[in-house]
């Protein structure tokens, strides 16, 4: 393992889009080993595309991204997630006509621990016979964690954790999140909706609006500072 | 009974070869999303090759320009020979995928079947070019001595060698794709590609790899196949892919043991017709075998509406523009008068390149209603042409009805058939009815055309067409003393005149709109207020109208017609050099058919280089023109005319 300068993950003057037209312009991110970074924003700010993008599954438009200290191409996007990126897509990835283990097997790469991986998501046990598709949309979301864990990733990508999921589900999800930044060391990038449980699990945050950082700051500041987060989300004239 | 019980196991030989095609194709479609209509010419290639090495020791390389073979010395062993039939296999369909299907991952339906409607071609021509002899009878190799299994029934064994061989492969697949983490990847990617690569699988690689194992397979049924009949080169396209293409779907594309049992199903059932022929007295005695596998696959995708599971890959829809032409009344006329003038200063030669190119021009047209501005892909267009040829000679030579009124009867009569053609359009659309067309053209083609009832006997060299005759004016190609008159040539230019003016009109009228809506959403278009099933339908009329003009056009080019005249390697040359020119404009089909074989273009080249090039090297550089043309620029010569007149436009150089 050598050094990148402490970051796992370095996106400096990223612009980020589809067909040549950017949504995301001139990002710089920075997420360190064990911390959990939360990317904010309305709709449509260009978090989701940000995701994609550090993945290597949309090309960058400028700018670049630094997985591991290696740039990332996306003609080859599967070797990124072979260095140690996982990603959970928004609508989960999960492959529904395989049952919830052969999902894991998928997901199992190297010496991790598969048993390690399911240590967070005790309800999954039962399950693993059954098909992906046949399980509830919070068992579906553990699952998707279950097998990024799997991997035993360096770098996690977690899109929209809590959607369409219960509040009381979201409630014991995303606290997991920091556990295993904890615990494994692993970085965590969270594009989240729920702004305060976000910021409540999280170090550090950024606030994406019409594809530019509106703000930038740790995350217990930002629970303070709610009118900093209200002027990004909804407009300077709405206070 | 025993009667029943000798065609049944006799045709398990079929049946098997059927079955392993078909898991071919689920192995393709599963680890790619591909449908291979070139599939069967895949084991046909491995087949002839494998031939070539037992028989003279020569491997046949398939490639112009390279030599044609290397002398290997004297006939070779069978392991050997079969070791590098097989390595031929991997290669032909790592080579396949890699420069064809890749760049094609992305895009929408009617390129891929274009493409691997290229690649069949440009094989099957290979084949022709490479061999001089096609028709070969190669020597048996699984063992096929009697075997006696009750009283009074004996069959030979090599049936059963090749059932057990195919029921085997079936549960080697389906424990591969079960159990393994290449099998499950597979799977995983099929379903969700971004998400196979969030996990570190490369879609690219799992479907690299499943083309070439089918390949092997491919290859493995040619070697093993083409001692139970002869060999020729459209044995596996037309005999077995239909077949298994139909048991494949009745699989769903996705179950291996299923497919097999219906595989071997088909071709036991086939094999009973000989013996159902003799009992049943109204059973008909051509293309029951050929009917059987269309009714399997009508059956499976419009009643039990099984269709192909869709591919969780991120398709970019990018279909051929079909813009308002711009030509003028002038421009017409000029052309039309050009056209008209050669025909009277060109010399024999260059005026039956040119009615090759015209009448081409015509079918080209069918295709611009239909694929272009609809949508559908139909590889059936010759059937329709055929169609009306036939009737043409009903009309014309037994009932005496006068000239400008049998051929439109008889276009009239393709019509009908169009519509029918047209009603599975209604539940099927993009890849599964380019299946549903090739089966329907296949069953049209032994149905109807090979039936002497309709087409006369084929010792007779077909059914005979009239002349055409207007006014007391000869219309005809050849009259007595006089060959390649200008008159017939003056005629079919005036047809095409009319056909692109209606084909012109018909893009800017509202039918021409409602058609392009539905072509870029059919649940859109609905929404708007169009009527998809009557807008399909009167697409498939039009272009089944306009392909039965070209095929009295050709009737009476010929003067005879047999089947041969309507085959279906015409139907899908016919597809491939629309798609050439340009499938969504009637310049497109100008163009078709200036570049088809035969016509125009290659009889220019021909005279200019001044030498000879045969009609199968005009269809190899079809074939490869037409995968270059689907993988680079989908929008045909005509759309690489506009766009390089719209960028000159751009850089303030008007034309």
């Amino acid at each position: 393992m050598t050094d990148h300068g402490g970051a796992l993950l370095k996106v400096s003057g990223l612009d980020a889009g589809y067909l040549g037209v950017p949504v995301v312009r001139g990002l710089d991110l920075t997420v360190g080993p064990g911390e959990v970074v939360a990317l904010l924003g309305p709709n449509g700010a260009g978090k989701t595309t940000t995701l994609l993008t550090i993945s290597g599954l949309l090309p960058a438009i400028a700018g670049s991204v630094k997985v591991l200290g290696e740039p990332v191409n996306p003609r080859r996007a599967h070797r990124v997630a072979r260095r140690g990126l996982a990603h959970v897509l928004e609508r989960r990835g999960l492959f529904y006509g395989l049952t919830a283990r052969e999902n894991l097997r998928l997901g199992h790469r190297g010496g991790a621990d598969l048993a390690r991986a399911l240590d967070y998501f005790p309800a999954l046990v039962p399950l693993l016979d059954r098909q992906a598709g046949l399980l509830s949309g919070g068992e579906q979301q553990m699952l998707a964690l279950a097998r990024a864990l799997a991997g035993a990733p360096r770098l996690l990508l977690v899109d929209e954790l809590s959607l369409g999921l219960a509040p009381i589900i979201v409630e014991t999800l995303l606290p997991l999140m920091r556990t295993i930044a904890h615990d494994t060391g692993t970085g965590v990038l969270l594009v989240e909706q729920h702004v305060h449980q976000a910021l409540e699990i999280s170090d550090r945050a950024y606030v994406l609006v019409h594809g530019e950082v509106a703000v930038a700051a740790a995350s217990d500041e930002l629970v303070r500072r709610r009118d900093m987060l209200e002027v990004s989300y909804l407009g300077e004239n709405a206070l | 009974m025993t009667d029943y019980a000798f065609y049944l196991l006799l045709g398990s030989g079929a049946g098997a070869v059927i079955a392993m095609l078909g898991m071919g194709l689920v192995l393709t479609y599963r680890g790619s999303g591909v449908v291979n209509f070139a599939y069967g010419a895949i084991a046909t290639w491995v087949a002839y090759v494998f031939y070539g090495l037992r028989a003279d020791g020569d491997y046949v390389l398939p490639f112009p320009g390279l030599p044609e073979r290397i002398d290997g010395g004297d006939e070779m062993a069978f392991v050997p020979a079969i070791a590098i039939s097989l390595a031929t296999a991997a290669a032909l369909g790592l080579l396949v995928y890699a420069f064809v299907f890749r760049p094609l991952r992305l895009a929408p339906a009617l390129a891929k079947v274009v493409a691997s409607v290229g690649v069949l071609v440009a094989v099957l021509a290979m084949v022709q070019l490479r061999f001089e002899s096609t028709i070969l009878s190669p020597a048996k190799i699984l063992p096929s001595e009697p075997v006696t299994i009750a009283r009074d029934l004996t069959v030979p064994r090599d049936g059963f060698w090749l059932a057990g061989i195919a029921i085997t492969l079936a549960i080697a697949l389906w424990a591969v794709y079960r159990f393994t983490r290449f099998g499950l990847a597979t799977r995983a990617a099929a379903e969700d590609e971004r998400g196979a690569i969030t996990l570190g699988l490369s879609p690219d690689a799992l479907a690299a790899l499943n083309w070439t194992a089918a390949a092997v397979v491919a290859g493995a049924v040619g070697i093993l196949a083409s001692p139970l009949t002869q060999l020729s080169p459209l044995l596996f396209t037309a005999l077995y892919l239909v077949p298994a293409l139909g048991a494949a779907l009745i699989g769903r594309f996705t179950s291996f043991g299923v497919t097999c049992a219906a595989g071997l199903a088909i071709g036991m059932v086939q094999s009973t017709f000989v013996q159902l022929q003799v009992d049943v007295s109204w059973w008909p005695e051509i293309g029951a075998r050929e009917g059987l596998p269309f009714l399997a696959i009508v059956g499976a995708l419009v009643l039990l509406g099984s269709r192909l599971p869709t591919r969780g890959s991120i398709e970019i829809a990018r279909l051929p523009r079909a813009p308002i032409a711009r030509a003028r009344a002038a421009e017409l006329g000029l052309g039309y008068a050009a056209t008209v003038a050669a025909f009277f200063i060109l010399p024999g030669g260059w005026r039956i390149a040119l009615l090759t190119s015209l009448i081409a021009a015509v079918l080209a047209l069918s295709l611009v209603v239909l694929t272009g501005f609809l949508g559908q892909i139909s590889l059936a267009q010759m059937a329709f042409a055929g169609i009306a040829g036939f009737a043409l000679a009903r009309f014309a030579d037994d009932m005496r009805i006068p000239f400008p009124i049998a051929p439109l009867l008889a276009a009239l009569v393709a019509t009908a058939f169009g519509l029918l053609v047209g009603l599975p359009a209604l539940r099927v659309r993009g890849i599964n009815l380019a299946i549903v067309t090739l089966a329907g053209g296949v069953a049209i083609q032994e149905f109807v055309f090979k039936n002497p009832d309709y087409t006369g006997s084929i010792a007779g060299g077909g059914v005979r067409i009239p002349k055409p005759e207007l006014f007391g004016i000869d219309l005809g190609l050849t009259v007595k003393g006089a060959l390649f008159r200008p008159a017939f040539g003056v005629m079919v230019t005036t047809v095409l005149l009319v056909l692109v003016v209606a084909v012109m009109n018909l893009r800017r009228a509202t039918l021409g709109r409602r058609m392009l809506a539905v072509r870029a959403n059919e649940r859109a278009a609905a929404a708007a207020g169009i009527d998809v099933a009557r807008t399909k339908l009167v697409a498939f009329a039009l272009s089944a109208f306009v392909a039965g003009v070209g095929g009295t056009l050709i009737g009476y080019r010929f003067g005879t017609i047999s089947d041969a005249s309507y085959g279906l390697f015409a139907s899908l040359t016919v597809l491939a050099f629309a798609y050439i020119g340009g499938i969504a404009s009637v310049g497109g089909a100008l163009i078709a058919g200036a570049v088809t074989s035969g016509g125009i273009f290659f009889f220019a080249t021909q005279e200019i280089v001044g030498r000879g090039s045969s009609a199968n090297l005009e269809l190899f550089i079809g074939g490869v023109a037409l995968v270059a043309m689907a993988v680079l620029n989908p929008e045909g010569i005509a759309g690489a005319l506009r766009q390089s007149r719209a960028s000159r436009f751009l850089e303030g150089r008007p034309r």
